[in-house]
């Protein structure tokens, strides 16, 4: 079964194969002994943005954001839509995925060197300049659950999996390929289509999932993690560079052995479901300087502690979740309370908070006559529960 | 779906700590105390911690709070100068304990930043020294410690719940919990003696419980606001099994008398109750639930009381009894795993005797209608038993259900009326029965179901969704009577008749009913984004097989003969098959428009491409009764149902629905064996008789408040029928008053109904108020034949109903209730036959508790009836009673009722059926007094 042992990860690359061994670095994690604090002793500064919600900006939530020197890009499942704000909040325009036959996916990606919001639709993908006009459009082989731009011109992407009956033959797909210019280039990951199965035979289908990209905050890098254990490696054109492997505590990890044990959705999802606090994914993965950022994934609700700051330097660990809100954020939620930080511009990390709880927040803490910078003050104001929602700036001190 | 558990959570906290539950108040509880509980070593603020405040002197709690998102609590209205207790607790922290006295000066103590140290081990728990926290949250559950709840040592659950904040008891019965309606009142997760929460919060000794758990589950997924909510009663470890009941009995004036007899015994995995009642005073139960839940110990709380009922007819007597049990194979069932066995036996005994005088007019057209006066007595003995009992398993979202249900009735009956026949000319006939029958009537069920739903994975696939039922329903009836008639006519003495007939018929009958349905048939089949993949389709079929065996013997004595002899007529030996088959094809398109924590809009289109095919066939002895037929008809429906579900805010749904049906005449409508014994009822039939088609649209509308205070919701429904063919009577009246009814196919029958119900709970610190409010209005337009003459009646009724409950603390219970109906009829082509009746009840009950030991209660009903023709009637029912409670564990009550007390209760008839208007009285229950004697045993756990 594939990453059983991770020190032996096959990459493939178009015809010629070859595996190398990577340089993986442990991190020793213990959610117990992460330390909180008041925003201003976390981070320089918090900002809160609210998007501007006029009839053609309103929006759900926030699926994916992207951030670019002038423009907060994000996308919506809701109203299968992209958006596009300015960074002071106001809305610019739009891509409004109903106008397409089969919609877009809000998984897209940004080509910031040239100036691309690129996205797909079924098997064509689709380039948009920030106005949301139509560039380009090319066809691709097949769909993509994930995608990320690694540098210009070259997108990465996890397939979808289609799950069919007509899957009979015995052969070879991959989870991680490389796009340049809209056509196939290295691919990463090999795994065995029968393996996955049959949608009617769901008990033997197989436990793994399409990967998530995130922006490294090193320009041409993203991060991705590994598919149930806590692994982190670090991609680039040239492949699957470092990696981490974060070390949780017993009573919080996954058997080494999982995914050989529990080979199907049912038998890894009962297992979960009983092991609750067990970690088996992480996400949110940036690095700004020093500092790993990563959001830990468990079927537990109850889990106090979910995103966490590591410095890689000094193994300080923060616990986001223990940062009270403070004067520097007038006493509102720095983000959901299971919210994740959905972007990162390599030097600002991002959450997003609906005016549901902005509002709530503020009715509750009246009694702390906080005082809102001037943004906020005509938020509070002129908007209500049903606007759009906020986004946190949020600056950590390194 | 996360933000979900943040909110409440939230909720709880900003709830919990603006209501700090400080305790018996005076002018010195002035002080205030505030503070932030942290962990100093990493640094950050603890939400949610329990922080209680006591006093030093006798441990009496006197304020509770969790800490909210910023580790803050405080405190109001605590008593200063005296030494006070102040323990902060949370999971795997020691609990901090520290003494303080608020100076009355300062009238303030500011604990700025309290540390918490953390427990070596670390262990999931609190570490407790002393006297638990009240309240502890525990991430979506909140608990209630019921040790930290210091109230009266005979109390119950219901006691308990009264204290906690958030939970509301209503004069209804009715819990919610921060406004929404609280769905189950669960013991040790399971449901208790057959899930009324009365049983458990009103039997279950407070110092029993452990725990109070409030769980919340996010209603729907996209849902931030919108809960339900679940209470769940943990025991004390010690306390997992017990047994409780009620022995008593009671003799009153006019030697009625009453006696109650319920022990029930439970254990972490079975319950088992018995139960068993007699009385004479109208308090009839119709199953062994209902008598266990009038047998409950409560405890100091004001309730209103459980009461004969005074309408019931004549004088009832009546045994009954029986035993409930459920078995659950999982100790701890939840939402995903449940294996229970649950049943009940149950027996009734009732004997009963009517005195019954009636008038009834029957408009015959503009200006004749006969009058016929009749005055009977019944005395009925009724004898029933019934089983049931059901198996339930659920696991993996798959349900299999399987029960039997058996019924034994034995009913003897003897009856006799003496009628007479006016029209304005002067009476045409005289009519003496006497009826003397014995009925047994017994019925076997068997069902079992399968239901699959959805797959873990969420994937949709044909096999997915389905479900299938199957039950067989097997009848046995045995009707044996005998009847004396004399028809005497005053008009014309050749139609004088006499009849002595006995009547021994037989019934079996067997039905079976087979249905499956298949959820998501295209589902995997075609591509999702396609035009089809879009297409719910749903693949249904309902199959009813009966087959029916009748046996009728008839025999009849001719005045100066001897012997019975076989009446060739009403003798036959008939088997009927009725097959009826309704195959259907669901085609729908679901639309969904939603966004995150603001709204959830939906909208479902069904359209149900269903097919009837009906068999009937008849063989008989009796030549005329052999037939069979075939019938074919389409019977689509269709239906509109949209939903707006505004979160945190209101939720409206529509839903728009139209049906046809179709009702095919049954072998007595068609060709009945005419019996002419009773002359003023001689039904017919008719051979020609097609089957009737009808047509109904309804919409309805339901608005529900999502907030939590406060809540209003209310909803309202309109329903229109129009029936072709539909099945009508002819009645042609004889010159001697003799009616003969004919089924007639007539066109133009229409109904029209609507209806509305609202809502409205006000809830302050010490009083609550509910106020409901609904209304009906039925308008229908019948047609019918009168001699021949086409005589369609069109009938609008009205029906009013106000219900206002008042409670104040504990202490006193008041509601009040005001009914109205109204009733109108009027004959078409005619000018003067209209009916009006009108019927206004208000009823007042109020409950007091005088001292711990005495409570009283009194509900006083007025009456007032009004008909056309007669003069208004008006009646007042006023009940008193007083009940006391002796031993240290109140076990003892004694209750002294006065019911009755005005001795005005009446039974009033009053009603009317097409061209027939009833008017009557009955004997009933009258004053009496009563004094009963109650014990409760009742013990949780091993005695100390």
């Amino acid at each position: 079964m594939l990453f059983s042992v991770e020190q032996k990860i096959v990459v493939a690359q178009s015809s010629v194969s070859y595996s190398k061994t990577l340089t993986t670095r442990k991190l020793y994690i213990n959610p117990e002994y992460a330390r909180g604090g008041l925003d201003s002793q976390i981070f320089k500064s918090v900002n809160f943005i609210p998007l501007e919600t006029t009839k053609e900006s309103l929006f759900g939530k926030i699926t994916k954001m992207e951030v670019t020197d002038s423009y907060y890009i994000v996308s919506d499942q809701n109203t299968g839509s992209i958006l596009i704000f300015y960074k002071t909040g106001k809305f610019k325009s739009k891509i409004d995925g109903r106008k397409f036959e089969r919609g877009i996916s809000v998984d897209f990606t940004v080509d910031q060197e040239q100036g691309l919001i690129i996205t797909r639709s079924f098997k064509t993908l689709f380039s948009f300049n920030f106005e949301g006009e139509l560039v380009k459009q090319s066809p691709i082989n097949e769909i993509y659950s994930t995608v990320a731009s690694l540098n210009a011109s070259t997108l990465v992407y996890s397939p979808f999996i289609y799950l069919t009956n007509s899957i009979k033959k015995d052969s070879t797909n991959y989870f991680i390929k490389f796009l340049k210019d809209a056509s196939l280039g290295k691919q990463l990951l090999p795994f065995n289509v029968l393996q996955y199965g049959t949608p009617a035979n769901l008990s033997t289908m197989d436990t793994q999932k399409p990967y998530h990209f995130y922006y490294s905050g090193i320009k041409n890098r993203l991060l991705f993690a590994g598919n149930y254990n806590t692994n982190i490696y670090d991609l680039s054109s040239s492949g699957i560079e470092n990696t981490y492997t974060l070390v949780f505590p017993k009573a919080n990890s996954l058997p080494p052995d999982s995914i050989a044990i529990l080979p199907s959705v049912v038998e890894m999802q009962t297992y979960l479901k009983k092991n609750e606090n067990q970690i088996f994914n992480l996400r949110g993965l940036y690095l700004i300087g020093n500092s790993l950022h990563f959001e830990t994934v468990m079927t537990s609700l109850m889990a106090k502690d979910r995103y966490f700051i590591y410095n890689l330097k000094t193994q300080d660990l923060i616990s986001l979740n223990k940062v009270s809100p403070g004067i520097m954020s007038s006493y509102l939620p720095l983000l959901s309370y299971y919210g994740s930080i959905v972007g990162c511009d390599g030097k600002y990390i991002y959450s997003t908070v609906s005016s549901l709880e902005m509002f709530q927040a503020k009715e509750a803490t009246t009694d702390k006559k906080p005082n809102y910078p001037p943004i906020l003050q005509e938020y509070f104001s002129t908007q209500d529960r049903k606007s759009n929602p906020v986004i946190v700036q949020l600056q950590p001190a390194l | 779906m996360k933000q979900v558990y943040f909110l409440v959570s939230t909720f709880f906290i900003l709830l919990l700590t603006s209501k700090v539950n400080a305790q018996k108040k005076d002018s010195t509880f002035v002080g205030n105390a505030k503070g932030i509980v942290r962990d100093s070593l990493y640094n950050f603020t603890l939400h949610s911690a329990t922080v209680a405040i006591y006093k030093v002197k006798d441990s009496s709690l006197v304020g509770y709070s969790l800490s909210n998102n910023f580790g803050e609590f405080g405190f109001k209205e605590l008593p200063v100068g005296v030494p006070l207790k102040i323990v902060i607790t949370f999971i795997g922290y020691k609990s901090h304990n520290q003494l303080f006295m608020i100076s009355a000066l300062k009238k303030q103590t500011d604990f700025k930043n309290i540390n918490l140290n953390r427990t070596e081990n670390n262990l999931d728990e609190v570490v407790i020294s002393g006297v638990p926290p009240p309240v502890t949250m525990k991430g979506d559950t909140i608990e209630f410690n019921a040790d930290a709840f210091a109230l009266d040592k005979n109390a119950v659950a219901e006691d308990l719940l009264r204290k906690l904040p958030g939970i509301t008891m209503w004069g209804d019965g009715t819990i919610t919990f921060n406004g929404k309606p609280i769905r189950q009142v669960l013991v040790e997760g399971k449901p208790f003696f057959g899930g009324d929460p009365r049983i458990a919060t009103q039997n279950i000794a407070k110092n029993a419980i452990d725990k109070v758990q409030v769980y919340q589950r996010a209603a729907n997924n996209q849902n931030d606001l919108d809960s339900i909510a679940d209470i769940n009663i943990k025991l004390k470890k010690d306390k997992k099994f017990g047994h409780f009941g009620k022995l008593a009995a009671g003799y009153g004036t006019g030697n009625h008398f009453e006696a109650d007899a319920n022990l029930n015994y439970f254990n972490s995995k079975t319950q088992v109750g018995t139960t068993g009642a007699s009385n004479d005073v109208n308090k009839a139960a119709a199953d062994a639930n209902t008598l266990m839940r009038n047998s409950t110990f409560k405890g100091v709380g004001a309730n209103i009381e459980y009461q004969p009922d005074f309408s019931l007819q004549g004088i009832n007597n009546s045994k009954s009894g029986g035993v409930v049990l459920q078995h659950d194979f999982i100790p701890i069932p939840d939402f995903e795993n449940n294996n229970r066995l649950s049943g009940n036996v149950f027996a009734t005994n009732i004997d009963k005797a009517v005195n019954k005088n009636t008038q009834s007019i029957i408009r015959l057209n503009a200006d004749s209608s006969q009058v016929q006066q009749s005055a009977s007595s019944e005395i009925i003995n009724n004898s029933r038993q019934s089983l049931d009992m059901r198996y339930d398993k659920r696991k993996n979202r798959l349900d299999f259900f399987a029960s039997i249900k058996g019924n034994n009735s034995e009913e003897h009956a003897e009856n006799s009326v003496s009628s007479r026949s006016n029209f304005a000319q002067g009476t045409q006939s005289t009519n003496e029965s006497f009826t003397t029958g014995d009925r047994s009537d017994k019925n076997l069920e068997i069902l079992a179901g399968l239901r699959h739903n959805g797959s873990l994975s969420g994937i949709i696939s044909p096999l997915n969704d389905y479900n299938l039922n199957y039950s067989l329903n097997s009848g046995n009836v045995y009707d044996k009577r005998a009847t004396f008639t004399q028809f005497i006519s005053l008009a014309d003495p050749t139609e004088n008749m006499l009849f002595d007939r006995i009547y021994d018929n037989k019934y079996n009958d067997t039905k079976q009913h087979l249905d499956f349905g298949l959820e998501n048939v295209l589902a995997g089949l075609v591509p999702y984004h396609s035009l089809l993949g879009r297409i719910r389709l749903r693949v249904q079929n309902n199959l009813d097989v009966s087959m029916q065996h009748q046996i009728n013997d008839v025999k009849d004595r001719k005045p100066a003969l001897e012997n019975y002899l076989v009446n060739p007529f009403l003798t036959n030996n008939m088997r009927t098959t009725f097959i009826n088959e309704r195959p259907g094809l669901v085609i729908g398109r679901d639309f969904q428009r939603s966004l995150s924590g603001r709204y959830v809009q939906s909208l479902n289109l069904r359209f149900n491409a269903g097919a009837q095919i009906v068999y009937q066939q008849n063989t008989s002895t009796q030549e005329f009764q052999r037939f069979s037929k075939n019938y074919r008809d389409f019977i689509p429906k269709a239906s509109i149902a949209y939903t707006n579900n505004q979160l945190g805010d209101f939720e409206d749904s529509y839903n728009l629905n139209f049906a046809t049906t179709v009702d095919y005449p049954s072998v007595q409508q068609l060709f009945p064996l005419v019996d002419t014994s009773n002359p003023y009822y001689i039904f017919r039939g008719n051979p020609n008789l097609q089957p009737a088609t009808s047509r109904t649209v309804s919409f309805d509308f339901r608005h529900i408040s999502r907030k939590a205070k406060n809540t209003f919701n209310f909803d309202l429904r309109a329903q229109a029928s129009v029936t072709g063919n539909s099945f009508s009577d002819s009645v042609i009246t004889s010159i001697t008053g003799s009616n003969t009814y004919y089924s007639v196919n007539a066109s133009g029958r229409k109904a029209l109904n609507l209806n509305g119900n609202l809502n409205k709970a006000f809830k302050f610190t010490n009083h609550q108020v509910q106020l409901n409010v609904s209304t009906d209005i039925n308008l229908a337009s019948n047609p019918g034949y009168i001699n021949s003459e086409f005589l369609p009646s069109v009938n609008l009724s009205n029906n009013r109903r106000l219900n206002l409950y008042y409670t104040y603390k504990d202490k006193a219970a008041f509601n009040l209730t005001q009914g109205y109906s109204y009733y109108h009829s009027k004959q078409s082509n005619s000018n003067n036959n209209e009916f009006t009746s009108t019927t206004l009840p208000t009823t007042l009950s109020v409950s007091g508790n005088f001292t711990k030991r005495l409570s009283l209660y009194s509900n006083i009903t007025y009456n007032r009836f009004t008909s056309t023709g007669s003069t208004k009637t008006d009646f007042t029912i006023w009940n008193v009673s007083a009940t006391y409670r002796f031993m240290q564990g109140n076990n003892l009550e004694l209750k002294l009722a006065v019911l009755d007390l005005l001795h005005q209760n009446t039974s009033i008839i009053n009603y009317v059926n097409r061209n027939v208007i009833v008017r009557g009285q009955t004997d009933v229950l009258r004053q009496y007094g009563m004094v009963t004697l109650a014990y409760f045993p009742r013990k949780f756990g091993k005695s100390k």
